[in-house]
């Protein structure tokens, strides 16, 4: 019928002339008019329409996350019915994905509501949303898809750690350190008598005064943990059957370390052989600065990272320690502790930076590596699942170090 | 429909409750009244056009057609709604309908002595009598067909409407707890989409409103002689009456929002079937939006320069008076070229002979015996009278019962007026047949042995089962017995009549008492009779007969002083 139409009206305006019918007339207006106005209305709603999105942008793993879908028509002409079928990422979704008609009057306002939970780490795309218009006798209908897309990050999941043993070679620090080669003069604890030795300068000259005899300010050796966390994320160094999981587990690793660090007020960086998902940029690092601020911006590029084939750990690490200053920690997170990536390590310790060797996968012979490691110079942990993290987080028991 | 409601009412967790029919029937676009009058008014609308003419070509006062075609379109919509739903299956059929047009064909035939011819009198009925096609007259005939009309494009439209419903397979598949199968393996083959029976809908409906107009029109059409514009047509300035106008205006404005109101239903099946939600506002909206669509447009339809006095219809009329004419003067010309060419052939068709003058029919004159023999000339109308009765009474029967005419106050009336006729009939009988027994009992000793000879002469006794042949060959006996003056007392058993038979016949004493025991071993025994033993009693009957027939029994003796 929508084809014939025209041959309708133009038949009945024969009829209408022929007969000068003037009422035949009024009739192959208002048909007419209404068929104009069918074709002509859904258009014309579609470009009135505006869609947002109002959600928090970032959520912490398990956190609910609701969205308001703002539909409005901004236009003077009601919509009659709308379909909205939005696309979201169906592993977060709550319930059944937004489907749905709905009616606009003029400068009218519609919320459509769901949720997410965030029960994966990621960087996820919300949207695009189609849109469906339609006249009210069918001879019209106006498809667009809203290229609006929104992103919601979700941060990997932060294991509360409350002692590492990690050991810079960084003076003035805020970190208690043994060694009394790194007394920090800020951090006075006390006075004691002169000794033969002292320096000079060392002398409490007012304390002295009162004493009747020499006191030299006692102070106490402290370290700077300036760090940087390398994530490898090279797919073919991770098991083939597991590199998922365990992919998984160093991200959350290298997190709950930079989580740590921040939390001891420390300077931390980042840098990961992986692919960022927003920049699709592969093998980036962050240099370490400390605050909350620079830990959110760590760990929302590490809800972002993907694993990927990339360049070997082994390959990759000396390009971006080359401008860390002297003494900074360089904590390795990688699936494997094999003989490349060891001497990769023994090249920075030898370089006057602190490497440190985090495995996360199982390994079966993980004491030949720890054996390797110490005789080059650098602590191996093996933290292949939560368990074997427990002993970071109480501060009466030390992972084995080498 | 209902189902997929429940289910969202129902808490989580709680037991879903047994769905029954009525959960698979769209009872939210099934019930209502706008869809209906909408349908109605379209009908109604539709046999404007050929009322129009009718009333152009005849003196028939038809001004009650266009109200009773939509009251019988709406009974055609509303009954043919009431047939969908699932309690009525068992009504669907033929019978139903011929019952609907039996009772509408009976409304119009009242109507049309009511408000046009008047009511007859005794001796049209007389007429009608003798020839019963006079009872068709031409306006019934002519208002029956538009009626008819009207109700069958009502029902269609209404069989469309219900057809885009959400039918229960539909339902099934969408509240279905089988998640791996698939919906349109549940669903059974449909033979035509909701958009096509839309698409039908609107065809039937624009090429309907063409049909209107033209038919209308052609009912005001007044050739004019002379055209003051050579170029324009030879018609006169027409105008179409008020109810003319106001059905082609609700044809169409009908037709429009019913347009709306099938893609509503399109869409609506559409959402429900991809498990889309729809706001309650969507559906609320949909028929204000589309009549105020519609009334803005009809409002600045109204506010544009009339057709036929406008620059552009003037143009188009006197484009389509110059093609007229153009045409008219090459088909003039073709005529006479024909007239030329075949003028030499004209005493080919002209014929030699002249025909024989038609001679007079020969009346038929009947023969005496046929003069005798001829029924009433009444007869045969009277036997097509109750013919046709009995027939639109079984139809109107049907109808109303399906209806429900025959429940509730009526239906205890009607009861109590049966049983009434029970009792009655029943007394009837009791007196009746006790008066026929007084009088077979005071006709008996005249003629009660001939009757039962004859019944008894009716009898096959071949074909009677052996146990019926024993008593047959006994009760003859007694018969016969009968007939020679020995009755058979009422209280006497077949032993003491047996002697009484033996006193008076005591040559077959034997054969009389053997025959009797036979006859008490068929009646009484629960043996089976062989057929050999039937042999021999009808031996033993044959001489009991003979020695029956060789002599009457003596009167019985006075009775003693």
């Amino acid at each position: 019928m929508m084809n014939e139409l025209p041959l309708v009206l133009l038949i009945m305006l024969l009829i209408a002339v022929m007969l000068r019918l003037d009422f035949i007339f009024y009739l192959i207006y208002v048909m007419a008019g209404v068929y104009i106005m069918a074709r002509w209305w859904p258009a014309r709603s579609m470009k009135h329409i505006r869609v947002r999105r109002l959600f928090n942008d970032h959520a912490f793993l398990g956190e609910t996350v609701p969205v308001d879908l703002e539909i409005e028509n901004t236009g003077w002409l009601p919509v009659p019915w709308l379909r909205v079928d939005e696309t979201s990422p169906l592993n977060l979704l709550v319930g059944h994905p937004v489907h749905q008609v709905i009616s606009l009057k003029p400068k009218e306002k519609a919320h459509l509501n769901y949720d997410f939970i965030g029960r994966q780490r990621g960087y996820y795309e919300i949207g695009p949303s189609r849109l469906s218009v339609g006249d009210l006798f069918g001879f019209a209908e106006v498809n667009v898809m809203v290229d609006r897309r929104d992103y919601l990050t979700v941060y990997p999941r932060v294991i509360p750690l409350a002692k590492v043993e990690l050991i810079s070679r960084s003076p003035h620090g805020t970190i208690r350190s043994r060694q009394p080669i790194f007394q920090d003069p800020d951090r006075v604890i006390g006075v004691r008598e002169y000794m033969p030795g002292d320096q000079f300068r060392s002398i409490n000259w007012k304390s002295s005064a009162r004493a009747q005899k020499l006191l030299v300010r006692k102070v106490e050796p402290a370290v700077s943990l300036s760090s940087m966390v390398v994530l490898d994320l090279d797919r073919d160094a991770y098991n083939f059957q597991m590199r998922q999981v365990y992919s998984e587990w160093a991200i959350i690793v290298a997190a709950s370390l930079a989580h740590y660090l921040t939390e001891q007020r420390q300077a931390v960086g980042l840098a990961s052989n992986g692919r960022d998902s927003v920049s699709q940029t592969a093998q980036w690092s962050i240099a370490p600065r400390p605050g909350r601020a620079h830990l959110m911006k760590l760990l929302e590029w590490l809800a972002r990272v993907e694993m990927i084939e990339t360049v070997p750990l082994p390959e990759w690490l000396p390009t971006i320690v080359h401008d860390l200053p002297w003494g900074t920690v360089v904590i390795v997170v990688t699936p494997t502790g094999d003989e490349a990536t060891c001497k990769a390590l023994h090249r920075l310790q030898r370089a006057g930076l602190s490497p440190v060797l985090v495995v996360t996968e199982p390994h079966g012979q993980f004491g030949v590596v720890r054996e390797r490691a110490r005789r080059l110079g650098f602590p191996a942990y093996l933290i292949a699942d939560e368990r074997d993290l427990a002993p970071w987080q109480t501060r009466t028991h030390w992972p084995q170090a080498a | 429909m209902t189902a997929s409601d429940t289910e969202m009412d129902q808490p989580t967790g709680e037991r879903k409750k047994r769905a029954t029919y009525q959960d698979f029937y769209d009872e939210t676009w099934n019930t209502g009244l706008f869809r209906p009058v909408l349908i109605a008014l379209i009908a109604a609308s539709a046999i404007a056009g050929p009322l129009a003419i009718i009333r152009a070509f005849s003196s028939w006062r038809l001004t009650y057609v266009l109200p009773m075609a939509l009251l019988v379109a709406l009974g055609g919509v509303y009954s043919t709604n009431r047939l969908g739903k699932p309690r009525w299956r068992d009504q669907r059929g033929l019978l139903f309908r011929l019952g609907e047009l039996m009772l509408i064909l009976v409304i119009l035939r009242l109507a049309v002595w009511l408000f046009s011819t008047g009511f007859p009198t005794v001796n049209d009925m007389a007429v009608w009598l003798r020839h019963p096609g006079a009872f068709l007259d031409g306006q019934f005939i002519a208002a029956g067909v538009l009626l008819l009309m009207a109700w069958g494009l009502a029902v269609s439209m209404a069989i469309d409407f219900l057809d885009m419903a959400i039918q229960p397979d539909e339902v099934a598949a969408h509240d279905s707890a089988f998640s791996s199968d698939s919906r349109s393996q549940m669903r059974v083959f449909r033979p035509l989409g909701r958009t096509e029976i839309m698409a039908r809908f609107a065809t039937r409906w624009a090429w309907g409103g063409v049909l209107l107009i033209a038919t209308a029109a052609i009912s005001r059409v007044e050739i004019v002689a002379e055209s003051p514009n050579p170029f324009n047509l030879g018609l006169g300035r027409l105008g179409l009456s008020p109810d003319i106008l106001a059905a082609l205006l609700c044809y169409f404005i009908a037709g429009l929002v019913l347009l709306s109101q099938s893609r509503l239903a399109v869409l609506r099946s559409r959402w429900y079937n991809q498990d889309i939600d729809v706001q309650l506002s969507v559906l609320r909206r949909w028929h204000v939006n589309a009549l105020v669509a519609l009334l803005v447009v009809a409002g600045i339809a109204a506010l544009l320069p009339i057709g036929s006095t406008g620059p552009f219809a003037r143009v188009l009329e006197t484009i389509l008076g110059f093609m007229m004419r153009v045409f008219y003067f090459v088909m003039s010309i073709f005529m006479l070229l024909l007239t030329m060419l075949l003028y030499p052939f004209r005493n080919l068709f002209e014929s030699q002979e002249e025909a024989p003058p038609a001679s007079m029919p020969e009346m038929s004159v009947p023969t005496q015996a046929e003069a005798v023999s001829r029924l009433p000339d009444w007869l045969g109308g009277a036997v097509v009278w109750v013919v046709v009765g009995l027939i639109v009474a079984y139809f109107l029967f049907n109808y109303l019962k399906a209806q429900g005419a025959f429940n509730g106050r009526w239906a205890t009336y009607w009861q109590r007026l049966l049983y009434w006729w029970r009792a009655r009939w029943s007394q009837i009988e009791t007196t009746a047949g006790a008066a026929i027994k007084e009088v077979r009992r005071r006709l008996r000793p005249a003629g009660s042995a001939a009757l039962d000879a004859a019944s008894f002469r009716q009898i096959r006794v071949g074909r009677l089962p052996p146990r019926e042949r024993v008593r047959y060959y006994y009760l003859k006996m007694v018969s016969r017995a009968d007939e020679r003056g020995v009755e058979r007392p009422p209280a006497a058993t077949p032993l003491e009549f047996a002697r009484t038979l033996d006193e008076e016949w005591p040559d077959a004493e034997m054969d009389i008492e053997a025959l009797t025991d036979a006859f008490l071993a068929a009646r009484y025994a629960p043996v089976e009779i062989e057929r050999e033993q039937v042999t021999q009693t009808q031996e033993t009957w044959r001489r009991v007969m003979r020695a029956l027939r060789g002599k009457v029994a003596s009167p019985p003796p006075p009775p003693e002083a």
